[in-house]
C-alpha cells in the first residue's frame, strides 16, 4: 500500500523538514554552518549561561527542534527518522552553543543516542568544553522500577526541557542545571498507548500494525513492544489503567503537587486528549494530588501514529518556580508562563 | 595491506547492501527496523569517501570510513561501526600498511572499543557474540601457521556458527532487551550484519590472497 504522506523524496524527509522549520522561524532559530542537522537558538551562544543541547531521531516533532528557544534548550541535532544524530553533528552543536559555561546534554535513553552523545561528549571534553548528561527515562512500562537505567525517555522529557531550561536561563551553573534536570527527570513518570503503527518514510511500509479496534498499552514511540495488547478500551478506562501504573511507581501521594502532560502521538485528536485529561484530573483529585498545571497537545509524536501518553511530574517549590518561568518556542501552543491552576 | 582496506570496504558494501532487507526484517522483530537502511546509507557514504583515502595511512582509512558511515547513518550500529574502525585503526597507528600479523590486534582493539562504547558483554546477544569467536578462530589458525585463506575461512565458519547461536539467546542490553523473552528465536540483527561483512571479507581474501 502506498504511503499516505505528503513528501517529496523519502530520503530527503529529514533535511526538508529542517529546511521548512528554518524558513518558518528565521528569527528564532539558525542552522550551524557545516552541519546539515544541527539547529540552535538564533541568539546562541548566550554569554554567561549554561547551554542545553538535545537531539534524537527525526519523526517526533516538536521533539527535538521544537524545544529550542528561550527558557528551553539552546540547540538540537536530529538524525534520520527514528535514528540517532551523529556524534560529529552533536559535537558541532555543542561547540556552537557553548559560551564557556558548559553544556548539559538532555535527551531520551535510547542506545543509539547514548552512544553517539557519549562519543560527542568525549570529543567535546578534549576541546575543553564541560559536558554533563541527563537522560529522559520516564516510561514506566519500558522496564521495572528497579531497572530505571534501562527505561526509555518519552514525552515527559518536556518537563526536563522546561525546568532545566529555566534554570539555565536564570544563570545557574552547570552543576546546578544538571542537578535540577536530574530532579525533573527523576520525578517524571509517563505511560503511552498506541492505536496504530507508523511508517518510516525510507522504509515505506509500517514497522508494525495494530488492527482497528485494538490497542497496545505501553508501546514505545518507535513501536517498542508494550505490556498488553487487547481491545480498544474507553478513554476513562485507559486513563485509569495508566494512573494505576504511574501513581505507585514514583510514588505520587496525597498532598503532592504535580504537573500533567497529555500528549498526542501524532494522529490522535485534541478532543480525545481532553477526554483523557478530564478523567485523569478526576483520579488525581480523588487521590488528593494537586495539579499545578496541565499541558495538553503534541509534545512528542511518532509521525502518524495514533495514540496518546500521559506524564506526571511531581513538583517541589524550586521546580514549580522554574516550570512557571517564561519560555518560548513557536512549537509550544500553550503559554507556559500563564496563570497556574492554584 | 594499505589501499587493500579500501578494496575490502568496497566489497563489504557490494555484498552486504543487497542483503539489507534481511537485516531490516530481523531488526523489525526485535529492534526498530532501521538496520537495513542504516547499512545501506552508511556503506554508500563509506564508498563515496574511498577515493580520497587512497595512499593514506591504514589507521586514517579505517577511522575516516567509520566516521563517514555514522555521519550518514548515525545509530547504534553506526556509532559501533565507527568505534570499531577507529579503535581497530589505533592498533596500527603510525604504520603505513598493515599485514596479516596485525589482523588479530586490530580485531581485539575493535572488540574492546565496541565493549567500551556499547557497555555490553559477551552473551548479551549482540554483534560481539559474532565477532569475538571469529577473532579467536583467526588467532588460533594463525598461531598454527595456517595461510591467510585458511585463517579467514576458520574465522568466518566460527562467526557463522556463533551468529546462528544467537537465535537461542535472550537480548540483555539496548533496544532489543525491551522485547525480553520475545527476542528468543530471532537471530540477532547486529550479529547477522557482522557475519555478512565477514563473509564479504572472505570472498575478497579468496579472490586476492
Amino acid at each position: 500500500m502506498p504511503m499516505r504522506k505528503i513528501i517529496n523524496d523519502p530520503s530527503l524527509v529529514e533535511d526538508q523538514t529542517m529546511d521548512g522549520i528554518l524558513a518558518a522561524f528565521p528569527n528564532y532559530m539558525k542552522r550551524i554552518e557545516g552541519s546539515k542537522r544541527g539547529l540552535i537558538r538564533a541568539d546562541a551562544p548566550l554569554a554567561g549561561k549554561v547551554a542545553i543541547a538535545t537531539g534524537g531521531g527525526s519523526g517526533h516533532l516538536p521533539l527535538f527542534m521544537g524545544y529550542v528557544g528561550p527558557g528551553l534548550a539552546t540547540g538540537s541535532c536530529i538524525g534520520n527518522v527514528f535514528s540517532s544524530p551523529s556524534s560529529e553533528d552533536m559535537l558541532e552543536v555543542t561547540k556552537a552553543v557553548d559560551s564557556g559555561e558548559g553544556v548539559l546534554y538532555l535527551y531520551g535513553n535510547y542506545s543509539g543516542d547514548t552512544m553517539n552523545f557519549d562519543m560527542a561528549s568525549e570529543m567535546a571534553e578534549m576541546e575543553g568544553i564541560n559536558v554533563r548528561t541527563t537522560l529522559g527515562r520516564d516510561d514506566v512500562t519500558s522496564a521495572p522500577n528497579a531497572e530505571m537505567a534501562r527505561r526509555r525517555g518519552v514525552a515527559g522529557i518536556f518537563f526536563g526541557f522546561k525546568i532545566a531550561g529555566a534554570a539555565a536561563e536564570e544563570g545557574r551553573d552547570l552543576d546546578g542545571v544538571h542537578a535540577i534536570a536530574e530532579s525533573a527527570v527523576f520525578n517524571t513518570r509517563s505511560m503511552g498507548v498506541a492505536l496504530s503503527g507508523t511508517t518510516i518514510p525510507a522504509v515505506g511500509t509500517p514497522g508494525f500494525e495494530i488492527p482497528a479496534g485494538e490497542m497496545e498499552m505501553g508501546m514505545g514511540i518507535h513501536g517498542e513492544p508494550g505490556v498488553e495488547k487487547g481491545p480498544l478500551l474507553t478513554a476513562d478506562e485507559i486513563a485509569g489503567q495508566m494512573m494505576d501504573r504511574i501513581l505507585p511507581d514514583l510514588p505520587f501521594s496525597s498532598g503532592d503537587t504535580v504537573a500533567v502532560l497529555v500528549n498526542s502521538l501524532g494522529a490522535t485528536a485534541p478532543e480525545e486528549l481532553y477526554i483523557l485529561y478530564g478523567k485523569t484530573s478526576q483520579i488525581l483529585a480523588d487521590r488528593g494530588i494537586k495539579v499545578h498545571r496541565a499541558f495538553i497537545g503534541e509534545y512528542a509524536t511518532s509521525m502518524e501514529m495514533s495514540g496518546a501518553s500521559i506524564s506526571l511530574c511531581k513538583l517541589d517549590d524550586d521546580m514549580t518556580k522554574l516550570l512557571d518561568a517564561p519560555a518560548y518556542s513557536p512549537f509550544l501552543l500553550q503559554q507556559v508562563g500563564g496563570p497556574a491552576h492554584h | 595491506m594499505a589501499d587493500e582496506i579500501l578494496g575490502l570496504l568496497k566489497i563489504i558494501s557490494d555484498d552486504v547492501v543487497p542483503q539489507a532487507d534481511t537485516l531490516r526484517e530481523l531488526d523489525a522483530l526485535i529492534g526498530d527496523g532501521d538496520l537495513g537502511i542504516t547499512v545501506t546509507r552508511g556503506m554508500a557514504s563509506v564508498v563515496t569517501g574511498l577515493p580520497e583515502l587512497e595512499g593514506k595511512p591504514v589507521s586514517d582509512q579505517l577511522a575516516r570510513s567509520g566516521m563517514a558511515f555514522n555521519r550518514a547513518a548515525a545509530s547504534t550500529f553506526g556509532v559501533l561501526f565507527a568505534t570499531a574502525l577507529m579503535r581497530g585503526g589505533m592498533a596500527v597507528k603510525g604504520n603505513d600498511a598493515a599485514g596479516v600479523d596485525d589482523i588479530v590486534p586490530i580485531g581485539r582493539a575493535a572488540m574492546q572499543g565496541l565493549m567500551d562504547r556499547g557497555k555490553a558483554s559477551l552473551g548479551d546477544k549482540t554483534l560481539l557474540d559474532a565477532l569475538d569467536p571469529a577473532i579467536n578462530a583467526f588467532e588460533e589458525a594463525h598461531s598454527a601457521g595456517k595461510t591467510l585463506v585458511e585463517c579467514t575461512d576458520a574465522a568466518v565458519a566460527a562467526c557463522e556458527a556463533a551468529t546462528k547461536a544467537t537465535i537461542e539467546m535472550k537480548s540483555k542490553v539496548s533496544r532489543a532487551s525491551w522485547v525480553g523473552e520475545r527476542s528468543i528465536g530471532v537471530q540477532d540483527p547486529g550479529a547477522t550484519a557482522v557475519m555478512f561483512m565477514l563473509q564479504a571479507v572472505q570472498k575478497w581474501v579468496h579472490e586476492n590472497a
